[in-house]
Order: C-alpha cells, then sequence, then structure tokens
C-alpha cells in the first residue's frame, strides 16, 4: 500500500499532467476572447481591411508593424475571415499604387464574390493613392470614396523590358544563355528585345488590359458605361474630383465619410464598431517570432542591405 | 518511492529544507511539461510545436530564473540577507512548482471562466508566498523585508527584461 503523502504527490502529478494534457488536445478553451484585436470578432460588424502598399501574391509584413508590399494572400483570408464572422459591411481603405495584375485580380475576385451574396457591403476609401491595381481592387466596392486629391485611375498594363548590354560591356560581364524554347529568357536584359518577343508581350498586355477593363465595368455596373469607361482607361491618373467627373469614383470625402456611407449602406443608427481583420491573428504573430529574421521585421531594409552588400546598383533591382 | 517522498516533502513541508538534486529536476521537468502542453493547446500545435515550446520554455524559464535570483539575491543582500547566491537559486525553484497546477486552473477555464481566473490568481499568489517565504527562509530575513525584496525584485526584474528587449533592438536598428 502506498503511503498518504506518497499517495497525494503522485495523484497531483498525474491529475496536473492529465489536465495539460487534455489542454493540448482540446485546444483553445472556448470562453477565452479573441485576441486579434480589441473587440470580439462576434460584436464587430465592420471589417476594415487596410491595402498599403505594392500589392503582391506574397506581401510582407512586420511584427513591428509596417511593410510596404501588402499579400493578396493575406487580404483574401481577411475577407474570408470577414465573411464567416458575419459583419455587415468591409471597408476598404486603399492607399496602393498597384502592384501585380494577378494579385490584383485575385482579391478583387474574391471580393466580387462576397459582394453578390449580398450579404456584406462593400465600401472602399482611397487615401493618398489608389491608383492602377489599387483601383482595380475599389472598382469591386459598391460605394467608392476619394480624397479630392487622391490619385488614382492609371488603368491600364505595363510591361517594362530593360536592355543592359552596352553597360555590361563596359564593366566587362559577358552572360551565356542556355534555353529550351526561344521564349525562355524573354525581357532578358542581357540583349534587345526581339519582334517576336515584342508581339508576344503586346498580347501579353492588351489580355491582361482587357481583364482589369472587364472588371471595372462588371464591378461598376449601371454607374459607367463601357464608352465612358474607354475615354479614361487609357492608363492617364486622375485626381479623385477628376474622377468623380468621370464615373470612376462614387463620392468625394474621407475615411470617416467612408464610415458614414457603411452606416448608411447596412442601414445602421448607431456607430459600427470596426475591426481591422487585416492584423494578423495571435497565431500568426507567433510564427513570425519563430520565424525571427531582421528582413521580416524591417522590410525596407533588405533591398538596402542586399544592394549595400553585393554593390548592385538599384536600377538593376527593379 | 524516494521521488516521491522527496517531491511531496518539497511541495508541502518547505521547512524540510532544499530537496535533493534528482527531486529539483523532477519537479522542473513536470512544470515545464504542464506549461508546454497548455501553451501548445493554446497554439493548436501539434507534436513539434509542444517540443517547441517545451525547449523555449526551458530555454525561457533559465534566463528567467537567473534575472529573478540575481535581483533577488541583490536586493535580499542590501536588506541584510545572508544566504549565498546559490541559496537564492534553489529558493527560487523550490518555490515555483504550484505552476504545475495551471493546467488544471486551464482546465477549469472551460468549464467557468470565473472558477479558472480564481484558481490561476490562486496560483500566482501562491507562488509569491512561496517565493517571499524561501528568500526570508534562506537568507533570514523578517517576512516584512523579504515581502520588500520579492517587490523590488520583480521591478528590477521587469527592467532587465526591458533592456534585454532594447539591447538587440538598438544594434539592428542602430547599425
Amino acid at each position: 500500500m502506498l503511503r498518504q503523502d506518497r499517495l497525494i504527490a503522485l495523484a497531483l502529478i498525474v491529475v496536473c499532467l492529465m489536465a495539460a494534457l487534455g489542454n493540448w488536445l482540446g485546444g483553445v478553451p472556448a470562453p477565452r476572447p479573441d485576441p486579434v484585436a480589441s473587440v470580439s470578432s462576434a460584436t464587430a460588424d465592420v471589417a476594415l481591411i487596410p491595402i498599403s502598399g505594392v500589392i503582391t501574391f506574397a506581401g510582407e509584413s512586420s511584427p513591428l508593424g509596417g511593410g510596404t508590399v501588402v499579400g493578396a494572400q493575406a487580404i483574401i483570408r481577411a475577407v474570408r475571415r470577414a465573411e464567416r464572422d458575419g459583419v455587415k459591411a468591409i471597408l476598404l481603405n486603399i492607399n496602393s499604387p498597384g502592384g501585380s495584375a494577378a494579385a490584383a485580380q485575385a482579391i478583387f475576385t474574391e471580393l466580387m464574390r462576397v459582394r453578390r451574396k449580398g450579404k456584406v457591403k462593400i465600401v472602399a476609401a482611397m487615401a493618398d493613392v489608389a491608383a492602377s491595381g489599387g483601383y482595380y481592387v475599389a472598382a469591386a466596392a459598391d460605394h467608392i470614396v476619394a480624397n479630392p486629391a487622391t490619385l488614382t485611375g492609371s488603368i491600364g498594363v505595363i510591361v517594362q523590358v530593360q536592355n543592359l548590354t552596352d553597360l555590361f560591356k563596359k564593366v566587362g560581364v559577358q552572360t551565356t544563355t542556355i534555353k529550351s524554347g526561344k521564349f525562355k529568357d524573354i525581357a532578358s536584359i542581357y540583349r534587345q528585345i526581339t519582334p517576336g518577343e515584342i508581339e508576344l508581350l503586346k498580347s501579353f498586355v492588351n489580355q491582361s488590359y482587357q481583364q482589369f477593363f472587364e472588371a471595372i465595368l462588371q464591378g461598376r455596373q449601371g454607374k459607367i458605361t463601357r464608352q465612358e469607361l474607354q475615354e479614361v482607361a487609357d492608363g492617364r491618373i486622375l485626381t479623385g474630383a477628376a474622377a468623380l467627373e468621370t464615373k470612376l469614383v462614387d463620392s468625394l470625402g474621407n475615411y470617416y465619410d467612408a464610415v458614414d456611407k457603411v452606416k448608411e449602406l447596412t442601414g445602421r443608427k448607431t456607430e459600427p464598431v470596426i475591426r481591422n481583420y487585416l492584423t494578423p491573428d495571435w497565431r500568426e504573430s507567433f510564427q513570425q517570432l519563430f520565424s525571427f529574421s531582421l528582413d521580416q521585421w524591417f522590410p525596407e531594409q533588405r533591398l538596402h542591405r542586399l544592394t549595400y552588400w553585393n554593390k548592385i546598383p538599384l536600377a538593376l533591382m527593379e | 518511492m524516494m521521488l516521491l517522498d522527496g517531491l511531496y516533502n518539497s511541495w508541502f513541508r518547505p521547512g524540510l529544507g532544499r530537496p535533493p538534486m534528482p527531486v529539483a529536476i523532477v519537479s522542473i521537468l513536470l512544470v515545464l511539461t504542464v506549461l508546454s502542453f497548455n501553451a501548445a493547446g493554446f497554439t493548436n500545435s501539434g507534436a513539434a510545436g509542444w517540443l517547441g515550446w517545451f525547449f523555449l520554455f526551458l530555454l525561457g524559464g533559465g534566463v528567467g530564473w537567473f534575472w529573478l535570483s540575481a535581483a533577488l539575491h541583490v536586493l535580499a543582500q542590501l536588506l541584510g540577507g545572508i544566504g549565498s547566491a546559490t541559496d537564492t537559486l534553489a529558493a527560487v525553484a523550490q518555490s515555483l512548482w504550484p505552476l504545475m497546477l495551471t493546467g488544471a486552473a486551464n482546465s477549469a477555464l472551460k468549464i467557468s471562466p470565473r472558477l479558472g481566473l480564481v484558481f490561476s490568481l490562486g496560483i500566482n499568489l501562491w507562488v509569491v508566498a512561496n517565493l517571499v517565504r524561501s528568500m526570508a527562509q534562506e537568507h533570514q530575513l523578517p517576512w516584512v523585508r523579504a515581502l520588500l525584496c520579492f517587490g523590488g525584485a520583480i521591478v528590477l526584474a521587469e527592467l532587465a527584461l526591458v533592456g534585454l528587449i532594447l539591447w538587440p533592438l538598438m544594434i539592428a536598428l542602430g547599425m
């Protein structure tokens, strides 16, 4: 027979270990508030999704905040979370000069999917700039609010190819290319572009432009005609005020005017509870923390460091 | 059996003196296991995640143990304590065992948040009481001084933590 003190010690160990094991296997205790934001997902009725910086698929974010590249994946995930939480509206706060066509298109498609269901209203507020891909994303909104001086428009697709052969000749760099097909090294900086490649790139640009154009028409259906859009969709940039005249945006104002618009569209009389859905939840923050790298914490430093150590002029990095 | 005796005495009869080394190690490992299970559950981690938390807590716990002991020892000496640094390290290690109950406290949170919070608060108070009592015992201090020693040590340890975070930031941003 075990003595009483030994029995107590053994029971204590077993109970504590079993409880902790249960916590592990059972996952997160349900009653704990979601530490993603100051308000719980159940109480937030407007999902704020800031879209700041160049839009790409990967994106970069820092656990310290900031970063100049916004990731389409993160935005799509935020839209899905907002939809799942049953928010009444999504408020896009756009401050982006554009980015990759595919990334902007992916965000647009996701927002349109939510908009078509009709349960969630989408309002876009433009800040300093919402051009090209930034406008592509905004076009998915039910209502677009721009500041009079916001730089917007730039509806178009661009591909730039550099030919640095003269520079390389001067510094004594020779490159040999072995390729499986004639277009495998398209847009190579090591030689002059060929007429065939120009044709191919033109076709690519036209196709991308057509998709962009049709997407805007689709997003702004009933607000702008094909004819009216053709007149401004030539790559020109416009101020917010000019964009209102050309029907690219719906009203002028700031972020708070956009919030008022959200209230109007959702029929709310009281102030809506707004929650930033792009803030990584604590699990993602932990992942970022444990995959620590200075590049991740200070994304702007990477380019500077890379160019400094490798002695590469910035022009070559673009 | 000896181990169970040692653990029981270490937990419930601390006045008997410092526990033997194997008992102290088992006690610390139990606390680390429970804390890492809790963290793995909280982050929905798999087995690898639990192991990661275990080693992280092993490392973090070691560093924290050192900082808290150093702060407590400095203050105990200033307040007239007579124990050695080894005594302080042992006193701190021996006082933390109620953290093992956090597994049960977290489980209680699932049933009743209020009960869980009271349970967690009780565990924290128990650890504090243990620390104050063992500091008083190891350094032959009156309990008021031992309490002062604990309060000051927490402030010092927090300041050290701030320094620990700011140092790498200063180096990273300044270089």
